[in-house]
């Protein structure tokens, strides 16, 4: 557990609860031992096993059914990734699921695929907050992989929350970066323009990004950190910004979106 | 007159389930059954609206239609090596079922029927002895309520795999469960042991002549029931106040290679998958080779309660148990 120490800079500490839902696995390529069925295989203390239902992939997606066919082929081996406020009304907490389907005979296996996810849980003003380095962190540290079978159930449920230290960014600084992006990139302008829409006309959207746009999920995630860090506390929609890599489902709210397999041309934004 | 009717597949994970559903409708459209060839049924996928709309009219036959149905996808699922279902809904499909053909007065006269078949996790309804599975209260409800207004429920059981079989505590209970439920609709059980092309991998190009005889279709179910627990419970379930009439099958959603005649196995690609032809994508790959087997009877037998050469009930079992003994 890491101590939040301001070393000249402003930081702070989130605190992330963790949820798995898969299957358990064993061995070097992590195959699904015969007895091994789907369940929640890992849930942090500070999390009540109601809030199963409230974490579950497809709801958090906005989906009926979470499919295989339903990932970038591109996203295939780390899974689609989501960012968003837990769509429960009034809801306090943010969400980043990482979800995927991988062989059930272990990660290059040829058998049957199963899903399996990983939801982080941080308070709702944390994600507000600290966008950019939340992204950040979540696109390089969030993964679906099982947990080990030979791990006792008493440990994987009552993990402790993870803690990470933030660094609060200086306003100034943000909108330096952000105008540097306006100047030397294509998608500054864009996604501004985007959410100030969004904000005036209340509708559903997405924007979709694609393989020109960025060279990977992590560039594009540097890229939304910064422009929702840059917006301002009173940014009306806030609680429906949704950002999204890899999925080929268009969530509600605002989504920004990337998927890694799409090339040019095929950038849309479409009113849902 | 239209007759809706609900299905619930039910078995111990891994054992078939989707399989069994995925193969279905090539099953009816390739007639790869044991029912008599001038019976002639016909069986198309519906939309939920098409399913609950009240007079129904069959789909004109569109083949340049992308049908993106969530059949489609299970089909399609299935052609890529098959996926575990989740334990986090229980999943309906909708049928359109007809008649064409020469059918027993009491089949003929009704129908045609819509279809509403239940698949769902194994973990679900038949986990794994012993382990305790966290599965989200609504949906074992959801399941629960499903198998109860259904009018017919198939047990998927995997035949060569019977002896891993750490489920059939669980199983047992299931099956006491749902004698003693007042409610419930049920009028037909069909127990069906999936995998079947299996037992004939070393039979060669005669292995689709020997799975086609009836007879050793009964000899294998009377061996691999004999020593199972929980055959006298599901008899329960049909004595005179029962109420349901139960039989016993067998089918394979991998099946024999057309004209080769050999299980629909290629030893040559990883994993296990069923012969493809080279150079094609997704389900077209497999079609030039893939015959399933027997994978309409569960769902026939369901729908209209009419046997095929190849089920078969307890006084089937019975009669040659006894001439053994
Ligand atoms: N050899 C052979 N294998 C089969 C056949 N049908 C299914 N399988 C394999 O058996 C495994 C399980 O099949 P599923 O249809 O996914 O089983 P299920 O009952 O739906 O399992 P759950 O969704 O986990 O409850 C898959 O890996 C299939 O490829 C068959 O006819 N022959
Ligand atoms: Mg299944």
């Amino acid at each position: 557990m890491h101590r939040a120490v301001p070393q000249g800079d402003q930081t702070a500490e989130v605190s992330l609860e963790r949820l798995h839902y898969g299957k358990l696995a064993s061995g070097a390529t992590l195959s699904v031992p015969a007895a091994a069925g789907y369940g929640v295989t890992l849930r942090s203390h500070n999390l009540q096993a109601s809030d199963d239902r409230l974490l579950s992939p497809p709801r958090l997606m906005a989906l009926r059914r979470f499919e295989p066919d339903l990932v970038d082929p591109a996203a295939r081996r780390r899974g689609a990734f989501l960012a968003r406020v837990s769509p429960e009304p009034d809801s306090r907490r943010a969400i980043f699921l990482r979800a995927r389907f991988r062989p059930e005979d272990g990660e290059d296996g040829h058998g049957r695929l199963y899903q399996q996810s990983a939801v982080w849980s941080v308070a709702a003003s944390d994600w507000r907050r600290h966008p950019a380095a939340l992204l950040a962190m979540a696109g390089s540290e969030l993964e679906a992989l099982p947990d080990l079978a030979s791990e006792a159930e008493c440990v994987r449920f009552s993990a402790a929350p993870a803690r990470y230290v933030v660094r609060m960014l200086d306003p100034q600084d943000v909108w330096g970066a952000l105008e540097d992006a306006l100047d030397k990139s294509h998608w500054a302008a864009p996604t501004l323009e985007f959410l100030a829409r969004g904000a005036e006309t209340g509708e559903d959207a997405t924007l979709t990004y694609g393989a020109d746009d960025f060279a990977s999920e992590a560039a594009f995630l540097r890229a939304v950190g910064l422009a929702l860090q840059f917006l301002p506390a009173s940014y009306p929609r806030w609680r429906e910004i949704c950002v999204v890599s890899g999925l080929r489902h268009e969530s509600q709210g605002l989504c920004l979106r990337y998927l890694p397999s799409l090339r040019a041309a095929a950038r849309t934004s479409v009113a849902a | 007159m239209t007759e809706r009717l609900s299905i619930c597949l039910i078995g111990p994970k891994k054992g078939g389930k989707s399989s069994l559903l995925a193969s279905l409708v090539d099953c009816v459209a390739q007639s790869a059954f044991g029912y008599s060839p001038r019976l002639r049924p016909a069986l198309q996928p519906v939309t939920e609206s098409e399913f609950y709309a009240e007079g129904v009219e069959p789909k004109k036959a569109d083949l340049l239609m992308v049908e993106q149905g969530d059949y489609e996808r299970l089909r399609r699922d299935f052609a890529e090596g098959g996926v575990a279902t989740d334990t986090l809904d229980t999943y309906e499909y909708r049928f359109r079922l007809t008649v064409n053909g020469e059918a027993p007065p009491a089949v003929v006269l009704r129908g045609p029927w819509l279809l509403e078949i239940i698949d769902s996790a194994g973990e679900i309804a038949v986990p794994p002895d012993g382990a305790e599975v966290a599965i989200l209260n609504d949906v074992k409800a959801k399941l629960a309520k499903q198998m109860l207004d259904s009018e017919a429920i198939i047990l998927v059981l995997p035949l060569v795999r019977l002896e891993d079989s750490g489920w059939s505590g669980n199983l047992s209970r299931l099956i006491d469960r749902l004698a003693l439920a007042p409610e419930k609709k049920l009028k037909r059980l069909v127990v069906v042991f999936s995998q079947y092309e299996r037992l004939f991998a070393r039979f060669g190009p005669s292995a689709f002549t020997y799975a086609c005889d009836p007879a050793v279709a009964l000899h294998v179910l009377r061996k691999s029931l004999r020593a199972v627990q929980w055959l006298d419970r599901l008899r329960a379930l049909e004595t005179p106040n029962g109420g349901v009439s139960v039989r016993f099958t067998v089918c394979s959603a991998y099946g024999f290679v057309k004209r080769f005649q050999n299980p629909n196995i290629d030893p040559h690609q990883p994993g296990e998958r069923r012969f493809r032809r080279a150079g094609l994508e997704g389900a077209r790959a497999y079609n030039e080779y893939w015959r399933p087997f027997l994978t309409a009877e569960p769902f026939l037998y369901a729908a209209l309660g009419h046997d095929s050469a190849f089920t078969f009930s307890y006084a089937q079992l019975d009669a040659r148990m006894e001439e053994s003994a």
